[in-house]
């Protein structure tokens, strides 16, 4: 099915499971990356994107067809992943699952690539305390702006400025670390 | 300012983000100072690793599937022009079939008397049939809500009928303003029990009288005055509540049928007694004066003392 998303959004209002199905085919991937990052966990992370679609599916009536989708799936998934770290106050120990192979979610030929490419970098973000993550992910990995992770994390400005230097400061560091080892 | 104290300020100014105030002023700084220069190169570097080393993850394939799975399937679409048959079978006529079930089992039954402009005064022996409700305020200490089953009033004597506005009974000691029953008749103008009284052909005992004097007039007038000009909809309001009901500031309004019944039901309201409040002076003209009613049902069944149409 084609058309722009707001076009599918509407498709969608009127009843048209595939127009979703495909909204669903476009923007899995961001969604995941969103909760796979913030979460840290792959099982965890897939629960939380299923979730942010259903919720997105019965928000749709209240999405204003401005272009901005993907921004406000992003939004979703963001509190959704905010909302279930709070609650459930579990922190997964980010340096040992990423080590462990069992949670890596594609294949071993992939893995092995990604791992090369950009293990250090990752292995590094991994590390970071999750305030410091979520701000690192949301702006250079969906190129948010400032004004924008701070709506998405419920924060004022300042903070994310803060947040942002903060953990580049902490990744300089683990990345000089990483590659003086 | 310090370097410290820039260094937040390098870490926007380096992802396009400080405002142009302050731009100027990281720029002013980065010129003169070595160390921030090469920290703000290394901020900018880290970022483009930073872009680079931070892919997007790959979906497990199970998730389009497993999110379409919980996606609930589309209504159905109405036909076009609103509900379907089904639709107001279900909605529509519900409630009309109870107003025609209403209209052909009690109306019949217990005829509305004609709206009497005047007041319906007075009354003889009350008509006590099985199951009788009568609504009772505070002002009745034997009358608690809820009763049922009652004959007469207990503070409604015989003769009671005699109280008039202005006249504080010993019924309702230590309540201010004018008290009295609604048959506002002077004493001994129209005895309870007085067979003479009973015009003939009138029904179950009701006497209906117009108010003759100005002493009997005045109470009335400003009961009218205070009847709510919605009661319709305060009586559809409290169409749940027993049938015991303390009423304040108007009759007229009150739910009356047997326990459990919870369908609505029109009342007509009978003043036993009522107590009105003084007047107030006009600087205290924002408080509005309540008045209280004993009250007794004329429907569904027919209970007629002192009787009082609104």
């Amino acid at each position: 099915m084609h058309g722009t998303d707001d076009e599918l959004v509407a498709y969608s209002l009127h009843g048209r499971r595939e127009a979703f199905s495909e909204l669903v085919t476009r923007h899995q991937k961001m969604v995941y990356s969103v909760a796979r990052y913030m979460l840290g966990d792959a099982h965890v992370a897939e629960d939380m994107a299923q979730e942010a679609f259903l919720h997105a599916y019965q928000a749709l009536p209240s999405y204003q067809a401005q272009g901005k989708f993907p921004a406000w799936l992003r939004q979703i998934v963001t509190r959704l992943c905010l909302n279930h770290r709070r609650d459930s106050r579990r922190e997964v120990a980010w340096a040992d699952l990423s080590d462990h192979p069992a949670e890596m979610a594609d294949g071993p030929d992939s893995r092995l690539g990604q791992w090369e490419e950009c293990g250090a970098v990752r292995r590094a973000i991994e590390a970071l305390p999750p305030d410091y993550r979520d701000a690192i992910v949301l702006r250079y990995m969906e190129d948010l702006t400032y004004d924008e992770i701070a709506r998405h994390l419920g924060v004022p400005v300042s903070t994310v400025e803060t947040r942002l230097h903060r953990a580049k400061k902490h990744l300089r560091r683990l990345l000089q670390e990483s590659m003086a080892s | 300012m310090t370097c410290d104290q820039l260094e937040i300020w390098i870490s926007a100014y380096q992802d396009g983000e400080l405002e142009p105030r302050r731009r100027r002023l990281v720029e002013q700084h980065l010129a003169a100072c070595s160390e921030c220069r090469t920290l703000g190169e290394e901020m900018a570097a880290l970022a483009t690793s930073l872009r680079a080393g931070l892919e997007r993850w790959d979906p497990p394939e199970t998730l389009h599937t497993h999110v379409m799975r919980r996606i609930p399937e589309p209504k159905r679409v109405s036909a076009p022009g609103g509900r379907t048959p089904r639709g107001w079978l279900s909605f529509g006529l519900v409630p009309a079939g109870l107003l025609a079930a209403w209209l052909l089992a009690v109306k019949p039954l217990v005829p509305h008397p004609p709206v009497n402009p005047h007041p319906v005064v007075g009354t003889t022996q009350p008509v006590n049939p099985p199951g009788n409700v009568e609504v009772a305020n505070g002002t009745n200490p034997a009358a608690e809500p809820g009763s049922e089953q009652k004959t007469a009033p207990p503070s409604l004597p015989q003769g009671h009928s005699t109280g008039t506005g202005g006249s504080a009974s010993a019924d309702h000691p230590g309540r201010g303003g004018v008290q009295g029953v609604a048959s506002v008749q002077p004493k001994g103008t129209v005895h309870p029990k007085s067979e003479s009284s009973r015009p003939s052909g009138a029904r179950d005992g009701t006497v209906r009288r117009t108010p003759r004097t100005e002493r009997e007039l005045e109470p009335l007038r400003r009961l009218r005055k205070l009847r709510p000009p919605r009661w319709q909809e305060r009586m559809v309001q409290w169409h749940r509540r027993p049938s015991g009901v303390r009423l304040v500031n108007g009759p007229g309004l009150a739910p009356i049928g047997p326990r459990g019944h919870t369908e609505p039901r029109r009342a007509r309201i009978t003043v036993v007694d009522y107590v009105l409040p003084e007047v107030p002076p006009p600087t205290q003209a924002e408080t509005k004066p309540k008045t209280e009613f004993v009250l007794r049902a004329t429907e569904p069944y027919q209970v007629s003392t002192a009787s009082y149409d609104y």
